[in-house]
Protein backbone atom coordinates (compact mmCIF):
# COMPACT_ATOMS: atom_id res chain seq x y z
CA UNK A 1 0.00 0.00 0.00
CA UNK A 2 1.37 3.28 -0.42
CA UNK A 3 -0.14 6.57 0.70
CA UNK A 4 1.22 10.59 -0.34
CA UNK A 5 2.59 13.09 1.61
CA UNK A 6 2.36 16.66 1.18
CA UNK A 7 5.26 18.27 2.98
CA UNK A 8 7.38 17.90 5.56
CA UNK A 9 5.48 18.63 8.48
CA UNK A 10 2.97 16.17 7.24
CA UNK A 11 5.54 13.44 7.04
CA UNK A 12 6.31 14.53 10.63
CA UNK A 13 3.25 13.86 11.91
CA UNK A 14 2.53 10.75 9.81
CA UNK A 15 5.71 9.92 11.85
CA UNK A 16 3.85 10.48 15.20
CA UNK A 17 0.91 8.65 14.32
CA UNK A 18 2.61 5.92 12.95
CA UNK A 19 5.22 6.15 16.23
CA UNK A 20 2.00 5.74 18.41
CA UNK A 21 1.79 2.35 17.17
CA UNK A 22 5.03 1.20 17.90
CA UNK A 23 6.30 -1.15 20.90
CA UNK A 24 9.35 -2.82 22.07
CA UNK A 25 11.21 -5.17 19.47
CA UNK A 26 10.07 -3.09 16.46
CA UNK A 27 12.40 -2.94 13.56
CA UNK A 28 11.62 -0.47 10.83
CA UNK A 29 13.55 -0.10 7.62
CA UNK A 30 13.66 3.35 5.94
CA UNK A 31 14.64 3.77 2.36
CA UNK A 32 14.77 6.00 -0.15
CA UNK A 33 16.74 8.91 -1.89
CA UNK A 34 18.74 11.46 0.13
CA UNK A 35 16.12 14.39 0.70
CA UNK A 36 13.51 11.59 0.31
CA UNK A 37 12.31 12.30 4.66
CA UNK A 38 13.54 9.76 6.44
CA UNK A 39 14.59 11.84 9.37
CA UNK A 40 11.79 13.51 9.52
CA UNK A 41 9.68 10.43 9.66
CA UNK A 42 12.26 9.15 12.14
CA UNK A 43 11.66 12.61 14.19
CA UNK A 44 8.34 11.69 14.23
CA UNK A 45 8.08 8.77 15.08
CA UNK A 46 10.32 10.07 18.15
CA UNK A 47 7.77 12.81 19.12
CA UNK A 48 5.05 9.63 19.56
CA UNK A 49 7.84 8.07 22.21
CA UNK A 50 8.56 11.63 24.14
CA UNK A 51 11.92 11.96 22.25
CA UNK A 52 12.34 15.67 21.31
CA UNK A 53 15.99 16.39 19.94
CA UNK A 54 16.43 13.76 17.23
CA UNK A 55 19.13 14.45 15.02
CA UNK A 56 20.67 12.84 11.68
CA UNK A 57 23.16 10.21 12.58
CA UNK A 58 24.94 9.89 9.98
CA UNK A 59 27.88 10.85 11.79
CA UNK A 60 27.51 8.52 14.67
CA UNK A 61 26.16 5.83 12.44
CA UNK A 62 23.55 4.90 15.23
CA UNK A 63 22.46 6.68 18.44
CA UNK A 64 20.34 5.75 21.39
CA UNK A 65 17.53 7.80 22.47
CA UNK A 66 16.58 7.29 26.09
CA UNK A 67 12.83 6.73 27.11
CA UNK A 68 9.98 4.83 28.41
CA UNK A 69 10.73 2.54 24.96
CA UNK A 70 14.38 3.59 24.31
CA UNK A 71 14.77 4.71 20.11
CA UNK A 72 17.85 3.20 18.33
CA UNK A 73 18.07 5.26 15.19
CA UNK A 74 21.17 4.08 12.91
CA UNK A 75 22.29 5.62 9.30
CA UNK A 76 23.68 3.01 7.48
CA UNK A 77 24.61 5.18 5.07
CA UNK A 78 28.35 5.56 5.75
CA UNK A 79 28.06 1.59 6.01
CA UNK A 80 27.29 0.67 2.53
CA UNK A 81 30.90 0.54 1.27
CA UNK A 82 31.93 -1.18 4.60
CA UNK A 83 32.40 -4.90 5.48
CA UNK A 84 29.26 -6.21 7.66
CA UNK A 85 30.85 -6.76 10.26
CA UNK A 86 31.05 -2.85 11.16
CA UNK A 87 27.45 -3.03 11.17
CA UNK A 88 27.68 -6.35 13.36
CA UNK A 89 29.84 -3.65 15.75
CA UNK A 90 27.02 -1.88 16.50
CA UNK A 91 25.68 -4.89 18.47
CA UNK A 92 21.89 -3.84 17.11
CA UNK A 93 20.77 -7.30 18.26
CA UNK A 94 21.25 -6.92 21.88
CA UNK A 95 19.24 -3.49 21.84
CA UNK A 96 16.31 -4.87 19.60
CA UNK A 97 14.11 -6.56 21.96
CA UNK A 98 13.94 -3.99 24.33
CA UNK A 99 14.11 -0.71 21.71
CA UNK A 100 12.46 0.34 18.99
CA UNK A 101 15.31 0.28 16.19
CA UNK A 102 15.32 2.50 12.91
CA UNK A 103 17.67 2.25 9.94
CA UNK A 104 18.28 4.70 7.22
CA UNK A 105 19.89 3.22 4.47
CA UNK A 106 19.42 -0.42 6.03
CA UNK A 107 17.28 -2.45 3.40
CA UNK A 108 20.57 -4.44 2.88
CA UNK A 109 21.32 -5.18 6.37
CA UNK A 110 18.34 -5.44 7.94
CA UNK A 111 18.14 -8.97 6.93
CA UNK A 112 21.31 -10.10 9.41
CA UNK A 113 18.84 -8.58 12.85
CA UNK A 114 15.55 -10.32 11.97
CA UNK A 115 13.35 -11.60 9.25
CA UNK A 116 10.40 -9.73 11.29
CA UNK A 117 10.15 -5.61 9.71
CA UNK A 118 8.56 -3.12 8.44
CA UNK A 119 10.03 -1.32 5.33
CA UNK A 120 8.70 1.92 5.21
CA UNK A 121 9.95 2.89 1.41
CA UNK A 122 10.07 7.15 0.79
CA UNK A 123 9.72 8.51 -2.54
CA UNK A 124 9.34 11.92 -4.36
CA UNK A 125 6.14 12.68 -5.71
CA UNK A 126 4.58 14.94 -8.12
CA UNK A 127 5.46 18.28 -6.29
CA UNK A 128 8.53 19.34 -5.06
CA UNK A 129 7.41 18.52 -1.16
CA UNK A 130 5.43 15.41 -2.09
CA UNK A 131 6.65 12.35 -1.25
CA UNK A 132 5.03 8.73 -1.23
CA UNK A 133 5.61 5.95 1.31
CA UNK A 134 5.40 2.53 0.25
CA UNK A 135 5.42 0.06 3.18
CA UNK A 136 5.96 -3.54 2.46
CA UNK A 137 5.79 -5.68 6.33
CA UNK A 138 7.88 -8.89 6.45
CA UNK A 139 6.97 -11.24 9.26
CA UNK A 140 4.02 -11.62 11.51
CA UNK A 141 4.13 -8.34 13.42
CA UNK A 142 2.33 -6.62 11.13
CA UNK A 143 -0.48 -7.78 9.97
CA UNK A 144 -2.71 -5.91 12.34
CA UNK A 145 -0.78 -2.45 11.96
CA UNK A 146 -2.63 0.36 11.55
CA UNK A 147 -0.94 2.73 8.31
CA UNK B 1 51.34 -16.10 46.37
CA UNK B 2 49.40 -14.15 43.37
CA UNK B 3 46.59 -12.00 44.16
CA UNK B 4 44.57 -11.52 40.94
CA UNK B 5 41.73 -9.83 39.52
CA UNK B 6 39.71 -11.61 37.04
CA UNK B 7 37.59 -10.06 34.76
CA UNK B 8 35.04 -11.11 31.74
CA UNK B 9 31.99 -9.13 29.63
CA UNK B 10 32.23 -11.89 27.35
CA UNK B 11 28.73 -13.22 27.95
CA UNK B 12 25.52 -12.00 29.38
CA UNK B 13 27.16 -12.18 32.61
CA UNK B 14 29.77 -9.44 34.21
CA UNK B 15 31.89 -11.72 36.63
CA UNK B 16 34.73 -9.55 38.76
CA UNK B 17 36.74 -11.99 40.99
CA UNK B 18 39.52 -11.62 43.39
CA UNK B 19 41.32 -14.85 43.77
CA UNK B 20 44.66 -14.93 46.15
CA UNK B 21 46.87 -17.97 45.53
CA UNK B 22 44.14 -20.31 44.66
CA UNK B 23 41.31 -19.24 47.11
CA UNK B 24 38.70 -16.94 45.88
CA UNK B 25 38.59 -14.14 48.60
CA UNK B 26 36.04 -11.76 46.46
CA UNK B 27 33.21 -13.23 43.63
CA UNK B 28 30.46 -11.27 42.50
CA UNK B 29 28.25 -10.97 39.32
CA UNK B 30 25.52 -9.58 37.26
CA UNK B 31 23.48 -11.25 34.17
CA UNK B 32 22.38 -8.41 32.29
CA UNK B 33 23.73 -8.42 28.27
CA UNK B 34 22.72 -4.65 28.50
CA UNK B 35 24.85 -3.45 31.49
CA UNK B 36 28.47 -4.62 31.21
CA UNK B 37 29.06 -0.86 31.33
CA UNK B 38 27.30 0.51 34.23
CA UNK B 39 27.71 -2.75 36.23
CA UNK B 40 31.87 -3.39 36.31
CA UNK B 41 33.13 -0.40 37.61
CA UNK B 42 30.84 -0.95 40.76
CA UNK B 43 31.24 -4.72 41.00
CA UNK B 44 35.59 -4.03 41.18
CA UNK B 45 35.07 -1.59 43.85
CA UNK B 46 33.15 -4.42 45.99
CA UNK B 47 36.06 -6.25 45.15
CA UNK B 48 38.53 -4.07 45.65
CA UNK B 49 36.91 -3.35 49.51
CA UNK B 50 37.64 -6.72 50.20
CA UNK B 51 41.11 -6.98 49.33
CA UNK B 52 42.73 -3.91 47.64
CA UNK B 53 46.12 -5.12 46.72
CA UNK B 54 46.22 -7.05 43.24
CA UNK B 55 49.10 -7.80 41.46
CA UNK B 56 47.68 -8.97 38.09
CA UNK B 57 44.61 -8.41 36.02
CA UNK B 58 43.25 -11.35 34.26
CA UNK B 59 40.58 -10.68 31.19
CA UNK B 60 38.59 -13.08 29.13
CA UNK B 61 39.33 -11.64 25.71
CA UNK B 62 36.62 -13.47 24.06
CA UNK B 63 35.28 -14.16 21.93
CA UNK B 64 31.95 -12.15 22.18
CA UNK B 65 29.18 -9.42 21.09
CA UNK B 66 31.73 -6.23 20.29
CA UNK B 67 30.57 -3.43 22.81
CA UNK B 68 30.22 -5.56 25.64
CA UNK B 69 33.60 -8.04 24.95
CA UNK B 70 35.51 -4.90 25.40
CA UNK B 71 34.08 -2.88 28.64
CA UNK B 72 36.21 -5.93 30.64
CA UNK B 73 39.03 -5.43 28.55
CA UNK B 74 39.64 -1.46 28.48
CA UNK B 75 39.03 -1.48 31.49
CA UNK B 76 41.77 -4.36 32.81
CA UNK B 77 44.28 -2.27 30.65
CA UNK B 78 43.75 0.97 32.21
CA UNK B 79 43.91 -0.53 35.49
CA UNK B 80 46.95 -2.55 35.37
CA UNK B 81 48.33 0.52 33.92
CA UNK B 82 47.26 2.82 36.77
CA UNK B 83 48.71 -0.07 39.41
CA UNK B 84 51.46 -0.66 37.08
CA UNK B 85 50.86 -4.41 37.12
CA UNK B 86 50.86 -7.10 34.21
CA UNK B 87 47.21 -7.82 32.36
CA UNK B 88 46.74 -11.12 31.03
CA UNK B 89 44.69 -11.72 28.50
CA UNK B 90 42.66 -15.10 27.78
CA UNK B 91 39.60 -16.96 25.67
CA UNK B 92 37.21 -16.48 27.89
CA UNK B 93 35.99 -20.02 26.31
CA UNK B 94 38.78 -21.70 28.35
CA UNK B 95 36.92 -20.14 31.55
CA UNK B 96 34.24 -21.92 31.45
CA UNK B 97 34.56 -25.01 33.18
CA UNK B 98 32.74 -28.25 32.54
CA UNK B 99 31.10 -31.01 35.17
CA UNK B 100 34.00 -32.80 37.35
CA UNK B 101 35.72 -35.35 35.26
CA UNK B 102 34.71 -34.56 31.56
CA UNK B 103 37.51 -33.85 29.76
CA UNK B 104 36.84 -33.90 26.08
CA UNK B 105 33.98 -31.36 25.09
CA UNK B 106 33.00 -28.59 23.27
CA UNK B 107 32.39 -24.96 24.82
CA UNK B 108 29.84 -22.49 23.18
CA UNK B 109 28.84 -18.92 23.86
CA UNK B 110 25.68 -17.33 22.50
CA UNK B 111 27.00 -15.29 19.11
CA UNK B 112 23.61 -13.93 18.38
CA UNK B 113 22.18 -13.70 15.17
CA UNK B 114 21.32 -17.64 15.81
CA UNK B 115 25.21 -18.28 15.56
CA UNK B 116 27.83 -19.79 18.48
CA UNK B 117 30.94 -19.02 19.38
CA UNK B 118 32.85 -22.38 20.28
CA UNK B 119 36.01 -24.45 20.87
CA UNK B 120 36.46 -27.50 21.27
CA UNK B 121 38.33 -29.35 24.07
CA UNK B 122 40.22 -32.95 24.09
CA UNK B 123 41.90 -33.66 27.31
CA UNK B 124 40.94 -30.36 29.15
CA UNK B 125 42.62 -28.60 26.80
CA UNK B 126 41.34 -26.23 23.78
CA UNK B 127 41.66 -27.59 20.12
CA UNK B 128 42.58 -25.22 17.69
CA UNK B 129 40.51 -21.62 17.51
CA UNK B 130 37.58 -20.37 18.97
CA UNK B 131 35.13 -20.05 15.75
CA UNK B 132 31.80 -19.17 14.92
CA UNK B 133 29.38 -21.59 13.62
CA UNK B 134 25.35 -22.28 13.72
CA UNK B 135 24.40 -24.44 16.49
CA UNK B 136 23.48 -27.01 14.05
CA UNK B 137 26.85 -27.45 13.08
CA UNK B 138 27.48 -28.46 16.89
CA UNK B 139 24.67 -30.85 17.22
CA UNK B 140 26.78 -32.60 15.01
CA UNK B 141 29.67 -32.97 17.32
CA UNK B 142 29.29 -36.41 19.77
CA UNK B 143 30.36 -34.81 22.61
CA UNK B 144 29.11 -33.17 25.57
CA UNK B 145 28.57 -28.92 25.02
CA UNK B 146 28.77 -26.55 27.53
CA UNK B 147 28.18 -22.46 27.57
CA UNK B 148 25.30 -19.57 27.38
CA UNK B 149 24.93 -21.40 24.10
CA UNK B 150 24.72 -24.69 24.52
CA UNK B 151 21.41 -23.75 26.77
CA UNK B 152 19.98 -21.33 24.52
CA UNK B 153 20.27 -23.80 21.88
CA UNK B 154 19.20 -26.95 23.85
CA UNK B 155 22.93 -28.81 22.74
CA UNK B 156 23.45 -29.39 26.48
CA UNK B 157 21.02 -31.74 29.26
CA UNK B 158 23.67 -31.58 31.68
CA UNK B 159 23.68 -29.35 34.72
CA UNK B 160 26.36 -26.67 34.71
CA UNK B 161 27.50 -23.38 35.63
CA UNK B 162 26.97 -21.88 31.45
CA UNK B 163 29.41 -18.38 32.56
CA UNK B 164 32.86 -18.20 32.41
CA UNK B 165 34.70 -18.74 36.10
CA UNK B 166 37.27 -16.80 37.91
CA UNK B 167 38.96 -20.29 38.94
CA UNK B 168 38.81 -21.34 35.19
CA UNK B 169 39.80 -18.00 34.30
CA UNK B 170 43.17 -18.66 36.46
CA UNK B 171 43.96 -22.00 35.21
CA UNK B 172 43.38 -20.15 31.47
CA UNK B 173 46.18 -17.71 32.42
CA UNK B 174 48.21 -20.10 33.83
CA UNK B 175 48.27 -22.98 31.30
CA UNK B 176 46.46 -21.64 27.99
CA UNK B 177 47.20 -19.08 25.46
CA UNK B 178 47.41 -15.55 26.45
CA UNK B 179 45.98 -12.70 24.22
CA UNK B 180 46.66 -9.21 23.31
CA UNK B 181 44.04 -8.26 21.15
CA UNK B 182 40.12 -9.08 21.25
CA UNK B 183 39.14 -12.66 19.79
CA UNK B 184 37.09 -11.41 17.14
CA UNK B 185 36.31 -14.58 15.31
CA UNK B 186 33.34 -13.23 12.80
CA UNK B 187 35.30 -10.22 10.82
CA UNK B 188 35.70 -11.76 7.24
CA UNK B 189 39.68 -11.16 6.37
CA UNK B 190 39.09 -7.55 4.04
CA UNK B 191 41.88 -5.70 3.52
CA UNK B 192 44.50 -5.17 6.31
CA UNK B 193 45.03 -1.95 6.52
CA UNK B 194 48.62 -0.23 5.68
CA UNK B 195 51.58 -0.53 8.63
CA UNK B 196 52.61 1.97 10.35
CA UNK B 197 50.36 4.47 8.68
CA UNK B 198 48.48 7.34 10.20
CA UNK B 199 45.90 9.77 8.27
CA UNK B 200 45.24 13.69 9.71
CA UNK B 201 43.82 16.47 7.71
CA UNK B 202 46.52 18.70 5.67
CA UNK B 203 47.75 21.57 7.22
CA UNK B 204 49.99 24.17 5.69
CA UNK B 205 53.28 23.13 7.23
CA UNK B 206 53.21 19.83 4.71
CA UNK B 207 52.84 21.83 1.24
CA UNK B 208 56.91 21.84 1.10
CA UNK B 209 56.82 17.99 1.43
CA UNK B 210 53.58 17.74 -0.87
CA UNK B 211 55.64 20.01 -3.36
CA UNK B 212 58.01 17.43 -3.60
CA UNK B 213 55.36 14.33 -3.35
CA UNK B 214 53.47 16.37 -6.42
CA UNK B 215 56.44 17.03 -8.58
CA UNK B 216 57.80 13.09 -8.21
CA UNK B 217 54.91 12.08 -9.50
CA UNK B 218 53.49 14.20 -12.11
CA UNK B 219 57.09 16.08 -12.89
CA UNK B 220 55.93 19.11 -15.11
CA UNK B 221 51.92 18.57 -14.44
CA UNK B 222 52.07 18.91 -11.20
CA UNK B 223 50.83 22.11 -9.12
CA UNK B 224 52.67 24.88 -8.46
CA UNK B 225 53.06 25.68 -4.61
CA UNK B 226 50.72 28.82 -5.14
CA UNK B 227 48.29 26.37 -6.77
CA UNK B 228 48.52 24.34 -3.32
CA UNK B 229 48.31 26.86 -0.77
CA UNK B 230 44.67 27.70 -3.04
CA UNK B 231 43.71 24.36 -2.88
CA UNK B 232 43.83 24.20 1.19
CA UNK B 233 42.65 27.79 1.78
CA UNK B 234 39.42 27.23 -0.28
CA UNK B 235 35.96 26.25 0.69
CA UNK B 236 34.02 22.90 0.24
CA UNK B 237 37.48 20.88 0.06
CA UNK B 238 38.85 18.18 2.30
CA UNK B 239 42.19 17.35 2.12
CA UNK B 240 43.60 14.28 4.39
CA UNK B 241 47.49 13.12 4.24
CA UNK B 242 48.77 9.67 4.63
CA UNK B 243 52.15 9.49 7.36
CA UNK B 244 54.41 6.78 7.64
CA UNK B 245 56.64 7.00 10.41
CA UNK B 246 55.45 10.37 11.01
CA UNK B 247 56.61 11.66 6.95
CA UNK B 248 54.27 12.53 4.90
CA UNK B 249 54.00 10.02 2.18
CA UNK B 250 50.58 10.50 0.45
CA UNK B 251 47.23 12.72 0.05
CA UNK B 252 43.83 13.11 -0.96
CA UNK B 253 42.07 15.85 -2.13
CA UNK B 254 37.79 16.00 -2.70
CA UNK B 255 35.89 19.22 -3.58
CA UNK B 256 31.76 18.55 -2.59
CA UNK B 257 29.97 20.51 -4.74
CA UNK B 258 26.06 19.96 -5.31
CA UNK B 259 26.24 16.78 -3.22
CA UNK B 260 28.91 15.54 -5.60
CA UNK B 261 32.49 15.13 -4.52
CA UNK B 262 35.26 15.57 -7.08
CA UNK B 263 37.90 13.72 -6.32
CA UNK B 264 40.94 16.47 -7.22
CA UNK B 265 43.83 14.18 -6.33
CA UNK B 266 45.04 11.05 -5.21
CA UNK B 267 48.53 10.56 -4.99
CA UNK B 268 51.26 8.62 -3.23
CA UNK B 269 55.16 9.04 -3.35
CA UNK B 270 56.61 6.79 -5.59
CA UNK B 271 58.81 5.10 -3.01
CA UNK B 272 55.70 4.35 -0.74
CA UNK B 273 53.02 2.76 -3.20
CA UNK B 274 51.19 -1.16 -3.69
CA UNK B 275 51.39 -0.69 0.31
CA UNK B 276 47.64 -0.02 0.24
CA UNK B 277 47.80 3.45 1.59
CA UNK B 278 46.24 5.17 -1.92
CA UNK B 279 43.32 2.06 -0.98
CA UNK B 280 42.80 3.72 2.42
CA UNK B 281 43.25 7.47 1.47
CA UNK B 282 40.43 7.26 -1.03
CA UNK B 283 38.56 4.56 1.34
CA UNK B 284 38.18 7.42 4.01
CA UNK B 285 37.30 9.96 0.80
CA UNK B 286 34.37 8.22 0.09
CA UNK B 287 33.21 8.14 3.93
CA UNK B 288 33.79 11.90 4.31
CA UNK B 289 31.65 11.88 1.15
CA UNK B 290 29.30 10.05 2.85
CA UNK B 291 29.12 11.70 6.48
CA UNK B 292 28.73 15.13 4.33
CA UNK B 293 25.09 13.28 2.08
CA UNK B 294 26.98 13.06 -0.80
CA UNK B 295 24.99 11.34 -3.83
CA UNK B 296 27.94 10.85 -6.04
CA UNK B 297 31.91 11.08 -6.37
CA UNK B 298 33.15 11.91 -9.86
CA UNK B 299 37.29 11.87 -11.02
CA UNK B 300 39.18 12.35 -13.96
CA UNK B 301 42.27 10.00 -14.90
CA UNK B 302 44.63 9.68 -17.52
CA UNK B 303 43.46 6.92 -20.28
CA UNK B 304 46.01 4.43 -19.57
CA UNK B 305 46.90 4.76 -15.88
CA UNK B 306 47.38 0.88 -15.28
CA UNK B 307 48.39 2.24 -11.94
CA UNK B 308 45.16 3.80 -10.80
CA UNK B 309 42.28 2.20 -12.45
CA UNK B 310 41.79 -1.06 -10.41
CA UNK B 311 41.48 1.03 -7.39
CA UNK B 312 38.93 2.78 -8.68
CA UNK B 313 37.11 -0.10 -10.25
CA UNK B 314 37.67 -1.85 -6.96
CA UNK B 315 35.43 0.71 -5.17
CA UNK B 316 32.84 0.68 -8.02
CA UNK B 317 33.96 3.66 -9.74
CA UNK B 318 32.58 3.04 -13.61
CA UNK B 319 33.36 5.16 -16.67
CA UNK B 320 30.64 7.65 -18.06
CA UNK B 321 32.43 9.71 -20.86
CA UNK B 322 35.73 10.99 -22.14
CA UNK B 323 37.78 13.82 -22.46
CA UNK B 324 40.22 14.49 -25.31
CA UNK B 325 42.58 16.17 -25.19
CA UNK B 326 41.99 17.02 -20.92
CA UNK B 327 45.65 16.30 -20.24
CA UNK B 328 47.21 17.90 -23.19
CA UNK B 329 47.34 17.16 -26.59
CA UNK B 330 46.42 12.97 -27.65
CA UNK B 331 46.21 12.79 -23.29
CA UNK B 332 42.45 11.53 -23.05
CA UNK B 333 40.89 11.86 -19.74
CA UNK B 334 38.30 9.05 -18.43
CA UNK B 335 35.50 10.52 -16.18
CA UNK B 336 34.04 8.35 -13.52
CA UNK B 337 31.61 8.48 -11.30
CA UNK B 338 30.56 6.52 -7.99
CA UNK B 339 26.85 6.37 -6.90
CA UNK B 340 26.94 6.84 -3.19
CA UNK B 341 22.94 5.83 -2.57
Amino acid sequence: MALLISDPASMHQWGEEFGKQLRAGDLIVLTGPLGAGKTALVQGIGKALGIPDITSPTFVISRVHHAAIPLVHVDAYRLLDNPMALFDDLDLDTLLDTSIVCIEWGSEVVERLSHDYLELALEYGAGETERRITASAHGQRWSEFQL
Amino acid sequence: MTTSLVLDTSTSRTTVGIVHDGAEIALFHHDDPLAHGEVLPKLVAQALALCPVVDEVIVGMGPGPFTGLRVAIAFGQAFALAREIPCIGICSLDAIVPPANITDYAVATDARRKEVFWARYENGHRIGAAQTSSPITLKLLDIPIFGEGAIKYELSKAEHDPYPQVGGAIAAARSGAHYSAPIYVRRPDAFAAPKDVTFRPMNALDLVTIFDIEKRSYSQDSWSMAQLKEELASRHRWYLVAEKSGVVVGYVGGLLVDGVTDVLTLTVHPDFRRLGIARELLRRLIDWSRTQKAAAMMLEMRIGNIEAEPLYLAFGFVEISHRENYYGPGLTAIIMRKDLT
